[in-house]
């Protein structure tokens, strides 16, 4: 809704991969392997770009604020995140997974900076801006 | 429950001021829309805080000179040296010595007429209900997510509106519960992250900072004036000085507030 992080511990490299530090995430290619067409033509939807960004403790466990990913354009949002907690390191993929792969329900998942509904499904457009953080409890 | 609805009343609802009322609170009747009427809306107001470390004393200090009329505080335990970074309200001659008590003191020298509750205790499950009972606000300062989610469910309730703040090294994040209108807690998360511990990175200038907003938030539920963040959780990152607002939405398959409203 409003003021987008300024460009300080930033970490973007362009690749159609996770791209994050590499001392915390190894790249992955995040293109879709879901898309084999039946008629075995190359058929390859077009790509979007997604900006990720971390927040709280999940930027500590991944290591930088934010990564940029090349997605096809039907991803779902739940395959990007699970695709960035396999990315990163044990810790990053714990804090957003749980042991059966699913996303934990203490995440938060901000599209936009509108908070998304685990259980809606949700495709992201080029350009989408989605924000991984938990709630904090400091006081 | 909403914001308009909390600060409603008749004018005879609220107690007058006094000469020295009127004299120290002159400057901020000037503010749109608090007025005389605003400040005896403030003097007539009660409010909980959970804990008086960074964030709450701080919280507490700030309604303290805004001419809150009662603030029932509760923080078990005594001062530690490492407190002292963050709460302002403890000082280094009372290590040792009771949280609250020191508190009392600091407050009642900023403002004498302030009416205070302290208890010596954290929320937990067999106290928030009685203690929420007592309050019209209740600002949630816990460091224990446990605290957080008790608190949330007496609130949601006892239909209440709650401060949500709390703070992560040079972060800080806030929003306004207001129950059966915006998202609770457990609506935004039903557990707590995994990765929570206890002891955290922390400034008091953040918590400071964090605090200083949660105490606006409560000035504007009691008077009106404004609009608070109800369905909107403000994220701050003070490394950079980035504020964000970000729409929050009610889960309507909630465990604590579904059903309410």
């Amino acid at each position: 809704m409003i003021e987008k992080m300024p460009p300080q511990r930033q970490c973007k490299r362009s690749l159609r991969s996770a791209t994050m530090e590499p001392s915390c995430i190894r790249p992955v290619a995040v293109e879709s392997d879901r898309m084999s067409p039946p008629n075995g033509i190359s058929q390859r939807s077009s790509q979007v770009k997604v900006y990720v960004h971390f927040d709280s403790q999940v930027r500590r466990l991944a290591g930088c604020s934010n990564v940029t990913l090349d997605v096809d354009e039907d991803t779902p949002l739940l395959e990007v995140i699970q695709r960035v907690g396999n990315s990163g390191t044990g810790a990053l993929r714990s804090a957003l997974m749980d042991e059966h792969d699913s996303v934990r329900p203490s995440l938060l998942i901000f599209l936009n900076n509108e908070l998304v509904a685990k259980e809606k499904p949700c495709v992201l457009q080029d350009g989408a801006e989605l924000t991984l953080t938990t709630l904090i409890s400091g006081g | 429950m909403s914001d308009s609805n909390f600060s409603n009343g008749m004018e005879n609802d609220f107690p007058k001021l006094d000469a020295i009322e009127f004299a120290t609170y002159e400057w901020q009747m000037w503010a749109d829309g608090i007025g005389e009427l605003g400040q005896r809306k403030l003097k007539a107001a009660t409010v909980l805080i959970s804990r008086i470390g960074g964030v709450g004393g701080t919280v507490a200090y700030q309604l303290a000179a805004a001419g809150i009329g009662k603030l029932i505080l509760a923080h078990a335990g005594e001062i530690k040296p490492s407190d002292l970074n963050r709460q302002l309200l403890m000082t280094h001659d009372r290590i040792g010595q009771s949280r609250v008590e020191t508190a009392r003191a600091r407050l009642l020298a900023l403002n004498p007429r302030l009416i205070l509750e302290l208890h010596n205790e954290n929320i937990n499950a067999t106290n928030a209900q009685a203690l929420i009972k007592g309050a019209g606000v209740v600002v949630d300062c816990a460091p224990l997510f446990e605290e957080r989610f008790e608190m949330n469910r007496a609130i949601v309730r006892q239909c209440k509106p709650m401060v949500e703040c709390a703070m992560y090294e040079y972060e800080g994040s806030l929003t306004t519960i207001l129950p059966g209108v915006s998202p609770c807690l457990a609506c935004l998360s039903p557990v707590a992250p995994t990765a929570w511990r206890r002891e955290f990175p922390v400034f008091g200038a953040v918590a400071g900072t964090v605090a200083c907003l949660a105490a606006m938030e409560v000035i504007k539920l009691i008077t009106g004036v404004g609009e608070t963040l109800s369905g909107t959780m403000l994220t701050m990152d003070l490394a950079n000085m980035s504020f964000t607002k970000r729409k929050i939405h009610r889960n309507p398959n909630c465990s604590v507030c579904k059903g309410s409203g």
